[in-house]
């Protein structure tokens, strides 16, 4: 059990020393805003503010709508296909990207959003604009031409033809459901 | 779990109780983002209007907590809160798992990494006071980081925890100080940022010092 009784002139103490720290441990963006632009704070700042995917359509300036962007997990498929076609394991792009695996599967799944700093690796390993990478995360406001690419890209993918390996890890898994 | 715990209310400049807890569920996340995220992205919204400098901006307006949620409950995470008049004070990640020491005495050894700690955006100075508020509790970040020394050391970590610091020469300063954490190199990994670490003696330093 822990012991959280600490004595009252540490806590006044501490209560002093505290006053102008820094504790959001975690949360750097500074560096990133380099990369993804200066106009990112603002457009962020909206877009987190309201809470909702939905509220992010308040600010767009076109008819782009992020919506399409975000609800097709195009930022997952892209990490799956981009790692497959390049013969990467999970684990392997893990390293890369210095996470763990189990999130990297959280990503490609649509599960976890990715934070910018992983946006930003992931840019890298790939070669491709970290701010449009943002863009089809949805941390970012797509302009149109991004967005309806985007949707493009996630329809396509969805049916596209499952591969031998693929189809037989479907069936197998199939079997094992029925078997249940 | 649920232990008592005391933080500093600093209207009164009084001791008041608290408590810590484990039990964190995917509710608490969702009160930070419709009590928390509204402050600190108003406040940010404020400076940036007054045209403050980037580096004084609050640097955690785009955490979504809710993110966190699927990580509940995950092996080798820990999650901790802190309570007061019926209110989350502050909320943080520990990860068990992924990381090892890097002082050179303790090299390779297991440690308690602090992943994401936030207090409440009214416990904030720079925040309360940009939205014409009075920051309202202290220690809350202190004994957060207390609970991981705890449970480094419950865990078998004997006490070693480890983080980044945002880049903010008093919050350097009081990781060193206070804490008595050991800043060791920028890490390029982590947008330069500057990487602390207890060993077991100075973890047990801290306790001492928070119990004397």
């Amino acid at each position: 059990m822990m012991d959280m009784t600490f004595s009252p002139e540490w806590l006044h103490k501490v209560a002093k020393e505290e006053e102008d720290v820094r504790f959001s441990v975690g949360g750097w963006v500074h560096d990133l805003e380099k990369e993804f632009g200066p106009e990112l704070t603002q457009a962020d700042v909206t877009a987190q503010g309201e809470g909702s995917e939905i509220d992010l359509t308040d600010v767009l300036s076109e008819d782009a709508d992020p919506k399409h962007v975000q609800s097709g997990n195009v930022f997952g498929q892209f990490l799956n296909l981009a790692r497959r076609e390049r013969g990467w394991s999970v684990q392997e792009l893990a390293h890369m990207i210095s996470m763990n695996a189990y999130d990297v599967l959280l990503l490609e799944s649509g599960k976890e959003r990715p934070e910018l700093r992983i946006i930003s690796k992931v840019a890298k390993v790939f070669g491709v604009p970290s701010r449009k990478l943002a863009e089809i995360a949805g941390l970012m406001i797509p302009d149109q031409t991004t967005a309806k690419a985007a949707l493009a890209f996630a329809a396509s993918s969805s049916t596209k033809p499952l591969e031998p390996e693929q189809k037989e890890a479907l069936h197998e898994f199939l079997r094992a459901l029925a078997g249940m | 779990m649920r232990v008592p715990a005391q933080i500093v209310d600093l209207a009164r400049g009084a001791i008041v109780d608290a408590v810590l807890f484990d039990d964190v569920t995917a509710d608490h996340f969702i009160q930070t983002q419709r009590e928390w995220r509204p402050m600190v992205v108003e406040a940010t919204r404020r400076m940036i209007k007054r045209g403050v400098a980037p580096e004084l901006q609050p640097t955690h307006w785009h955490w979504n907590w809710e993110n966190k949620s699927v990580q509940l409950g995950q092996f080798g995470l820990s999650f901790y809160g802190i309570e007061c008049a019926g209110q989350l004070q502050g909320l943080m990640k520990v990860d068990l798992a992924k990381y090892s020491a890097r002082i050179p005495t303790q090299k390779g050894a297991e440690l308690a990494y602090i992943d994401y700690l936030e207090a409440a955006p009214w416990n904030h100075r720079e925040i309360a006071s940009e939205l014409g508020e009075k920051r309202r509790y202290a220690a809350v970040g202190t004994n957060l980081f207390a609970a991981a020394v705890q449970l480094s050391q419950q865990a078998g970590f004997e006490g070693r925890v480890g983080l980044h610091s945002l880049p903010h020469p008093q919050t350097e300063q009081f990781y060193q100080k206070t804490c008595r954490m050991m800043p060791l190199e920028r890490d390029s990994a982590k947008q330069g940022l500057l990487y602390f670490e207890t060993t077991p003696e100075l973890a047990e330093l801290f306790l001492s010092e928070a119990r004397k």
